[in-house]
């Protein structure tokens, strides 16, 4: 593992410049109306003032140098002091404008504008704004034929309890990790030095708690356990904040989404640039026949702990009203190529070799150390909950899996970790098709499927356990389209 | 279809910017290692034989090699130095463009222009002032 190059600290630090803060506010404390006093303190910390009237003036200057424009057929970005740079994105190629009003910006009447294309770097905006929102609103006209109020043909607003339940199943300890450590790492020493003490504290519980239980879970996996349950509260909480409010609209020209509370988040994307449609499930959802429906489009969902999704928790009937309306719906079909049952073991494979492994390292384990049998154990059965899952999963995805291409679309099922994807497309989107076969599928006749698509970042779509003679059939249809 | 050619006036002032880092590194390994030869005459060496590779063999030859031909619908960049590489792009698949100019780019000639297409992008480099502005704007209408 490497380190970036120091000089990063120095970037990193100036996005702390608010922390400046604290320092004055106890200035201001302390300070008396004292004209010796003054010229004490200006005397002990005019360097300090100089160096931060520097950063602010450098802010200051860059604000300056920074203009953006609505041209004819562009919009335009220039920026720079002494390297001058010039954006230029034409109207025609945006895929969507997302404009966040941050709670802290509102009051400012300012909000923060991200503009992308189908080029550019994947995770970043292709050109980022903060605004007044009167210039938001022009910009929002130039799109493509936005300003022509078209007719509205579907609107969507879930109930509050679709939110929660979305939120809850889209949450993730690890995710709650993330927004955690984000926090921890924004609030700098204080909040860290508060949280040691109280861990300390949170420990004799733990001991305490364990000491009550009739089963005996050790303190260790007690504190894991709630590690695990606020983190993933803190990831179900953001995503509470982030997809409240949902709202979908789509007339002729234009789909508009807007979520959020605490920053409001307005997406703006053109429908001919949709890349594909994928329909994903989890195991529960799958067993209640819903689903959530997600976008792949340049802007959309490419953010940190975004998903792309463009109606969440919806039942059969509700998402194929709503494919109807966005000209999916035909899309979907019957499988016309399925997945060969015989792919038993390269669906279930590594899960299966886990749920084997697991009980025996904890058993050689338990061997090896028994003073600490009962977390072993304890670990153990943790780690064998979601390779069983994992295992029932991929059982199904063996009878679900399939390809459909036709002349002007594809519909393409395939499981990946936990998640079904059925991903609907037009033909022209797809770009490539990799066939893969190890030596067993060699020997079997069978292959691996990776469909990729016209998309920022390219991203595999597999299907396992393809016959082969059926794999040369979709080649075929793919070359001589 | 217009002939674009990387500006001769760069090439001078990255000359003379590299025999200059190459002269002030050699002073430098001089100063400090005079007292440990077996270092300082290789690090020498090194220094002389990159900074004059660089400026005297490397950077014409790629200067001389840099062509751009823009067409109505496409434009095409030849570079390399020992291999050529040739790369064709449509102008219809362009979806922005990012100009990036240098301070005095009217006498350096260091303005450069990125354009990103599906899947990838091409940098036309050492543009002189005139072609670079005529370019962007021909980019833009």
């Amino acid at each position: 593992m490497y380190h970036e190059h120091p000089l990063k600290i120095i970037k990193n630090a100036a996005k702390n410049i608010w922390l400046l803060v604290f320092p004055l506010l106890r200035g201001i404390r302390t300070f008396n109306l004292d004209f010796n006093a003054f010229y004490t303190w200006i005397k002990g910390t005019w360097f300090d003032i100089l160096v931060i009237l520097f950063i602010i003036g450098f802010g200051y200057f860059r604000w300056l140098f920074t203009w953006f424009r609505f041209e004819k057929n562009n919009v335009c970005l220039i920026s720079g002091i002494f390297v001058n740079r010039e954006i230029n994105i034409p109207y025609k190629n945006i895929s969507a404008v997302t404009a966040e009003h941050s709670f802290y910006l509102r009051p400012f009447k300012a909000a923060r504008v991200s503009v992308d294309t189908c080029a550019g770097t994947f995770g970043t905006s292709d050109m980022s704004l903060l605004i007044r929102r009167e210039d938001l609103k022009k910009l929002r006209r130039k799109l493509p034929e936005v300003h022509t109020e078209g007719k509205k043909t579907f609107e969507f607003k879930p109930k509050w309890f679709t939110i929660v339940f979305f939120s809850f199943v889209f949450s993730s300890s690890l995710s709650g990790i993330v927004y955690l450590s984000a926090f921890l790492f924004q609030s700098g020493r204080i909040m860290k030095e508060l949280l040691e003490t109280e861990l300390v504290e949170f420990i004799k519980l733990a001991n305490g708690v364990s000491a009550k239980l009739a089963l005996k879970i050790p303190p260790a996996a007690i504190i894991l356990g709630f590690l695990v349950i606020i983190t993933w509260l803190f990831s179900f909480a953001a995503n509470i904040l982030r997809y409240a409010g949902f709202i979908m609209k789509k007339d002729k020209n234009i789909l508009r989404i807007k979520m959020g509370i605490l920053t409001k988040r307005i997406f703006h994307i053109v429908p001919n640039k949709i890349n594909y449609v994928d329909l994903r499930q989890s195991l529960i959802m799958k067993l209640f026949k819903t689903s959530t429906v997600n976008i792949s489009c340049s802007g959309y969902g490419n953010q940190k702990n975004e998903l792309p999704v463009l109606l969440p928790i919806l039942t059969r009937q509700q998402a194929n009203r709503a494919l109807d309306l966005l000209d999916f719906k035909k899309y979907i079909t019957g499988r016309k190529i399925k997945v060969s049952k015989l792919a038993f073991i390269t669906y279930t494979g590594i899960p299966a070799v886990f749920i084997l492994l697991i009980p025996a390292v904890a058993v050689l384990l338990a061997w090896l150390f028994p003073t600490v049998y009962d977390i072993i154990i304890f670990i153990s059965i943790m780690a064998e909950i979601p390779f069983v899952w994992l295992f029932i999963i991929k059982i199904i995805a063996l009878y679900t899996s399939g390809i459909t291409i036709e002349d002007d679309f594809c519909c393409i099922r395939y499981s990946r970790f936990y998640a079904f994807h059925t991903i609907l497309a037009d033909k022209d989107k797809l770009v490539k098709i990799q066939l893969i076969q190890n030596p067993f599928d060699k020997k079997l006749g069978r292959c691996r499927l990776d469909f990729y698509f016209n998309t920022e970042v390219p991203k595999n779509n597999k299907v396992k356990g393809i016959r082969i003679q059926d794999a040369k059939r979709i080649l075929e249809k793919f070359e001589f389209s | 279809m217009k002939h674009y050619y990387a500006d001769k006036t760069c090439l001078n002032i990255l000359k003379i910017l590299i025999l200059s880092i190459t002269f002030i590194l050699l002073a430098v390994t001089v100063y400090f290692l005079s007292f440990i030869p077996i270092i300082m005459i290789p690090l020498c060496i090194i220094f002389f034989g990159t900074g004059f590779f660089i400026a005297m063999i490397y950077l014409p030859v790629y200067f001389r090699n840099l062509n751009y031909y823009v067409s109505e619908d496409k434009i095409i960049k030849e570079s390399g130095f020992y291999f050529r590489k040739k790369q064709i792009i449509r102008i219809n698949k362009i979806q922005f463009t990012t100009a990036v100019s240098t301070p005095f780019s009217k006498l350096t000639g260091l303005n450069f222009i990125v354009l990103y297409a599906y899947g990838g992008m091409m940098t036309v480099m050492f543009l002189s002032d005139r072609d670079f502005a005529e370019l962007n704007y021909n980019l833009k209408v």
